[in-house]
């Protein structure tokens, strides 16, 4: 019987087959992970927009603005209604907490790695004679591995 | 007389067997090391899922009730019309009732207790209104009490929503 070993350059090709068919396997690893990056941001943004959504209520009718694309930043953003400043756990003014590295700096970090902005488009509308309303399209972006994303929402405001 | 002659056997020789071991052993090294990094950041992954359906599920529990709510009592715009929040948030609720949530850190959790009018004890909720939150912060963000801001906070994920009262006292 003709017992024939394996030659040196047979092994080195298994090796090969099996690294190209590890590959998918360990690739598949990485787009579960991104899917729940994705959903994360994604659930992040829809907390952001009913945020801004409901602070529109609040706000009077007149100050209603639109925020033009590119949009605000969240992070280090100016003092805005919506996100600064954030917190205030002192009696005064003077301890109002902003989203900024110094004051909150894991929030921050946060928004900062996904550049999450917030646009408004606002347009008047009105449904009856005497009505006074602004259809306002909420639009929050991030980036996420090198794109650009986007959520939006449409809300009215009535002047009431 | 006999002549032996051998044929050379084709196999590997001990060099080629040391290389190929050795080529084996690099490849294992690079592909074990990712894959635990890649189950480590699975591990993460999963966490920072766990933690967000924690939020939602606290996020709707609070919003529901609050959005019907008539006024918020506690926290309440500072005297110089600044923000004021707290980690304790009261309010009147459709029916009347003064209502409570309040966070615990020790647990982790935030409760719900309504606080009677008249005399009586506090009656806490014997399930929490949501778990696995490191931190809550309520805050008035408006004038009239209407407006409550809230952020969460756990293990280095965030959720910042608000709520507007539909009812007036």
């Amino acid at each position: 019987m003709n017992r024939r070993a394996v030659s040196f350059v047979e092994i080195v090709i298994a090796l090969g087959i099996l690294i190209v068919c590890m590959v998918p396997v360990l690739t598949m690893f990485g787009s579960a992970g991104r899917a729940v990056l994705k959903s994360q941001n994604l659930g992040f943004a829809i907390g952001f927009a009913h945020r801004i959504s409901q602070h529109l209520l609040a706000m009077p009718f007149e100050s209603v603005t639109e925020v033009p694309l590119p949009g605000q930043p969240v992070a280090d953003g100016p003092d805005d209604e919506f996100f600064n400043p954030v917190s205030n756990f002192g009696t005064t003014g003077a301890n109002a907490l902003r989203i900024t590295k110094a004051q909150t700096p894991d929030l921050w970090a946060f928004l900062r790695k996904y550049e999450f902005r917030y646009a408004l488009i606002v347009n008047n509308v009105n449904f009856a004679a005497g009505d006074r309303m602004k259809c306002v399209g909420i639009i929050i972006t991030w980036k996420e591995g090198g794109k650009d994303l986007l959520y939006k929402l449409y809300t009215y405001v009535p002047d009431i | 007389m006999f002549q032996t002659s051998e044929r050379p056997k084709a196999g590997v020789t001990l060099v080629e067997l040391l290389i190929g071991t050795a080529i084996l052993a690099v490849i294992l090294g690079i592909v074990s090391r990712w894959f635990f990094m890649q189950r480590e950041y699975q591990q993460r992954l999963s966490r920072v899922s766990e933690i967000q359906e924690d939020f939602r599920r606290a996020s709707w529990n609070m919003i529901q009730e609050l959005q019907m709510a008539r006024v918020i009592i506690w926290p309440r715009i500072n005297a110089d019309k600044s923000l004021h929040s707290d980690t304790k948030l009261v309010f009147k609720d459709f029916n009347g009732q003064i209502i409570s949530y309040y966070h615990e850190s020790a647990t982790r959790q935030i409760r719900r207790c309504v606080i009677p009018n008249g005399p009586g004890g506090v009656v806490i909720n014997p399930r929490p209104i949501g778990e696995g939150i490191a931190s809550a912060s309520f805050t008035a963000s408006s004038f009239d009490n209407r407006l409550i801001s809230f952020h969460l906070s756990s293990g280095g994920v965030h959720a910042l929503d608000a709520v507007y009262l539909l009812n007036g006292d």
